[in-house]
């Protein structure tokens, strides 16, 4: 009985959920099997985990049936209509939370019944709800583009007053517009973020009109429209800073007037314009991102719908800020928000960000210790220890450890199928000229280390962080 | 209790949902009000006429609270409250009415509850039905654009081989872009049609970025697609036939694959161009026109969308009807589908329709009695009348009165700023050339009348109706010169 889907959907459900689907199955609107309702009593008492021995499908039978002989296919069947009505309060579940289209259902309901004046009164308050309670964004231009339209058809022989009419079709056509904008922009999005991972040319759904209407119009009432063309476009056209620095500004002043769900996509965008600066060996591209993580922690954007920070966010945030310099702040984060880093990946995280922020402020000992305590199973968190350990050993001085260091780092290039190719790139950059170094590091033969210095400069694919670092080390010797 | 809007809406339940109501009502899922229940189950013995002195408000009181001292507000709010309950029942019916299309709220649910297998088992639910309509319209695009969406957000980081991913956020693309084309014709050609009626200025959405692409056969799959853009661009440029041609074969080639109500609503489509045509002088779109009517009235797609049949249809098939001559056919209809109009607009629609009749039949006592029973409201059925009225003024050798209802046609123009600048012209010209008919009646000779017969011949502006009307009184009256 455990293992049955049921039973693992159950798992999903609130306490109140319970309850809700609990009063569900009891009502005669949606079941008549009293045998449901029996099933369900009998099952509710093992939630929320359900694991206890006595939970067997045999157990279950006999509160349900009677001390019967054990009927599988009797069980099996009455298992899936307690299923099939899980999956109708999950229908009842989402419809609450979306009540502007349960207005639609409503609107339609009445208009089919010709009751014209509770279908305009419904229709007001419709409408009241949509203005009061959304964004001007997706979810209100559909309502807002299908409630009008339902009014619309609600008159088949046209309005009393013509203007009215006239007005109504506008905003029918104005509404339908701003949402496919929205939406447009989001799959295009999707298919731009596809483009840097695979070999992938993507077919822009009216990308042009987008553009041509964003620079003739005016969206000040709806900002996040100019605000997903400016992320969009920022990525798109890399080196066009004046994308990233329009969607920058009008995030900032916008932020209040946008979901909450849209602060964190738009954030999102920004940050991954930076990321692409920051791979392409643009150190100020560290700085911005930076100022973005700082400001989406002042406002909590990461825990809107997440309990816990995402494990290579939190690391990514103390690789930054601790390479601008910002060591205080980054122990305060890292003591603050270490409990929002999820349980499974807590204990790796945080070591190695503590790891990093040791060797950052130079107390490579303290940092080595904190490394040392894992062994992380996440392909790229992995990446970034075996690269900080090359490096503590190296400040460290600790040669037979550099190169075993350094061959573990290659090895796991080799044998993990989950790193991406860019990142697989620079870390094999990165562990062939660290071994060079240190090979050269003996004889310092001046000429040779001038060399090395301008081949790895000359590399794109090499991880900003590391080259400084490595170019920074080769200087030392040849001083 | 008789008259209140819980009573009107009860009155349109069926029987069964009825039934469903009560089974609503009693769900404690819905309702922990155990005087609803009782207040329901007094008001459900009398239905459906919800006749009853037990339905006086002081006696359900009574039955519920048990004393006499009856509380009127008390009572109001329970009856608010089952209003309430009312139509959280009528989302539920609609619910239950959309299908498979429900289940795709589920698929959010199981999507943010992380259940891969029930989401995968729900997902291919809807696809295999999906796969199995027939046509491809808005209802299918909608579908399938939720779908792949909840599908595409199902998995975002762990698709691990990134190829799959691909063909995920295409299918999105795919299945938007579709969507909202048909979505956005559907409202081009509401605003073209509208532009036609009534001093309004369209701003047509997305027209030149779709047209290339359709033109060039990029949405062959989904016929609907080119099949409302053909419509649109014959209602837009009349004198292209080309493209009402292309929209007349896509139609009967794909009849199969196009759901009901487009099939409904292209068949208005093809009508309002076949009238374009007839307002052009092209008098060949009268029998098409009669013929494609016919097949909306012989396959019921006029009932599709609408409960009643939309006046405008109905006056349409009754002026086409007239030009043909096809009398016996118009009787027929008229009585036939008199009953199916919105009641509203039945008395007058019904009383035109009879009055025209009548002309036709040059019994013109009779038509001017139907006219008579008329009192109209919109400005275009004020129009139709005054012209009408002016015609059988002038059949009955009414020639003052003609003269007075043109003065009064010529006042309601002036005062009527709504009207679309081709009908005010068209009043004109009928106006000045109805004056000049009802002069030659009185003094004339063959020459003027046959000058007088060119001149109607070449105003396209008074419309084929009434040009086909003037030129047989003109040709009345040099008959009956040649007699004297």
């Amino acid at each position: 009985m455990q293992n049955t889907k049921l039973i693992e959907l159950l798992r999903t459900f609130k306490e109140k959920e319970i309850f809700g689907l609990e009063e569900l199955i009891s009502s005669k609107f949606f079941n008549k099997n009293e045998n449901a309702v029996t099933l369900f009593t009998a099952i509710k008492k093992y939630y929320p985990d359900f694991l206890h021995t006595d939970f067997t499908k045999e157990n279950i039978y006999q509160i349900v049936f009677g001390k019967k002989k054990y009927d599988d296919e009797k069980m099996r069947t009455l298992i899936s209509v307690l299923m099939k009505l899980a999956k109708k309060y999950l229908v009842q579940l989402e419809l609450e939370n979306k009540t502007q289209y349960a207005n639609l259902f409503l609107l339609e309901q009445l208009r089919v019944r010709d009751q014209e004046n509770l279908f305009d009164y419904e229709l007001g308050k419709a409408d009241k709800h949509l203005e009061e309670n959304l964004y001007k964004e997706g979810d209100y231009y559909y309502a807002r583009y299908l409630t009008d339209f339902t009014n619309f058809y609600g008159h088949p022989s046209g309005f009393k007053d013509s203007d009215e009419e006239s007005n109504l079709l506008n905003k029918i056509s104005l509404s339908l517009e701003r949402f496919v904008f929205l939406e447009a922009m989001d799959i295009n999005y999707q298919m731009l973020t596809r483009k840097f991972k695979m070999n992938f040319k993507p077919n822009y759904i009216f990308l042009e009109q987008i553009k041509y209407k964003i620079q003739n119009n005016d969206y000040s009432d709806a900002p996040l429209i100019p605000l997903k063309y400016y992320a969009f476009s920022a990525i798109d056209n890399h080196g066009r800073e004046d994308y990233f620095e329009a969607c920058q500004k009008l995030y900032f002043e916008s932020f209040e007037k946008i979901s909450e769900f849209e602060r964190g996509s738009i954030h999102l965008a920004l940050v991954n314009y930076c990321m692409l600066g920051i791979s392409g060996g643009d150190e100020k591209y560290i700085e911005k991102a930076v100022v973005l993580y700082k400001f989406a922690l002042q406002h909590g954007l990461y825990f809107y719908n997440n309990k816990y920070l995402l494990p290579y966010m939190f690391y990514n945030i103390v690789k930054f800020s601790v390479h601008i310099g910002d060591t205080k702040w980054t122990f305060n984060f890292i003591f603050e928000y270490k409990n929002k880093v999820p349980p499974e990946f807590r204990k790796d995280v945080v070591n190695a960000s503590y790891g990093k922020y040791y060797f950052e402020i130079g107390e490579f000992d303290s940092a080595l210790k904190h490394v040392n305590k894992i062994n992380p199973h996440n392909a790229p968190l992995k990446l970034e220890v075996l690269t900080l350990l090359v490096k503590i050993f190296y400040e460290l001085d600790y040669v037979e450890n550099i190169y075993s260091a350094v061959d573990s780092l290659r090895h796991f290039i080799k044998s993990s199928k989950t790193l991406s190719p860019s990142l697989a790139n620079q870390a094999k950059h990165f562990a062939m000229y660290t071994r060079k170094i240190m090979d050269l590091k003996g004889k310092f033969n001046k000429k040779e280390l001038e060399y090395l210095k301008k081949e790895i400069s000359s590399i794109k694919e090499f991880g900003l962080i590391n080259q400084k670092w490595i170019l920074k080390k080769i200087e030392a010797i040849t001083k | 209790m008789e008259n209140t809007r819980i009573i009107e809406l009860l009155k349109t339940f069926s029987e069964k949902e009825l039934a469903g109501f009560d089974d609503f009502i009693s769900s404690k899922f819905f309702n922990q009000n155990e005087n609803l229940k009782k207040l329901f189950s007094i008001l459900k013995k009398h239905y459906p006429t919800f006749e009853s002195e037990e339905l006086l408000k002081k006696n359900i009181f009574v039955k519920i609270f048990g004393r006499k001292n009856y509380e009127d507000e008390k009572m109001r709010t329970l009856i608010s409250n089952l209003m309430k309950l009312c139509k959280k029942y009528l989302i539920q019916v609609d619910i239950e009415s959309k299908g498979e299309e429900v289940n795709l709220h589920l698929l959010t649910q199981l999507r943010i509850r992380e259940q891969k297998a029930l989401f995968t088992y729900e997902y291919n639910k809807i696809k295999s039905s999906l796969g199995e309509s027939k046509s491809k319209g808005r209802e299918y695009y909608f579908s399938a654009y939720v779908m792949e969406t909840e599908l595409y957000h199902s998995e975002p980081t762990a698709i691990k081989d990134n190829y799959l991913e691909k063909p995920l956020i295409e299918n999105v693309a795919y299945n938007f872009e579709r969507l909202f084309i048909i979505d956005l014709l559907s409202i081009n050609y509401n605003m073209l049609t509208r532009e036609s009626k009534v001093n309004y200025s369209p701003r047509f959405l997305f027209l030149d970025t779709i047209r290339p692409k359709i033109e060039n056969g990029d949405y062959a799959d989904t016929p609907i697609i080119p099949l409302k853009y053909y419509i649109f661009m014959s209602i837009q440029n009349p004198f292209k036939e080309e493209y009402f041609e292309k929209a007349e074969k896509i139609y009967f080639d794909n009849l199969d694959l196009i759901s009901p109500t487009e099939k409904a609503y292209i068949n208005t489509g093809l009508v309002n161009y076949c009238w374009l045509r007839v307002g052009l002088g092209d008098e060949k779109y009268f029998p098409r026109v009669f013929d494609v009517y016919k097949i909306g009235l012989e396959e019921g797609m006029y009932f599709y969308e609408n409960k009643f049949l939309l006046t405008s249809l109905f006056n349409g098939i009754v002026k086409c009807a007239c030009f043909l001559k096809e009398l016996q056919w118009l009787f027929n209809f008229i009585y036939e589908y008199k009953n199916k109009l919105d009641p509203e607009q039945r008395k007058e629609a019904v009383n035109v329709a009879y009055s025209k009749y009548y002309f036709e039949k040059k019994e013109f006592e009779l038509a001017l009695k139907h006219i008579n029973k008329i009192n109209a409201l919109s400005s275009i059925l004020k129009l139709e009348i005054k012209i009408l009225t002016i015609k059988i003024l002038y059949e009955l050798g009414h020639i003052e009165s003609v003269f007075s209802s043109l003065d009064s046609l010529k006042h309601f123009f002036r005062n009527n700023k709504l009207l679309h600048p081709s009908i005010l012209e068209q009043i004109n010209s009928f106006s000045k050339i109805v004056k000049q008919l009802s002069n030659l009646k009185e003094n004339n000779n063959k020459e003027d009348l046959d000058y007088f017969k060119k001149q109607v011949a070449n105003s396209p502006e008074l419309g084929m109706i009434s040009i086909k009307w003037v030129i047989e009184k003109i040709d009345e009256l040099i008959k009956n010169n040649a007699k004297h």
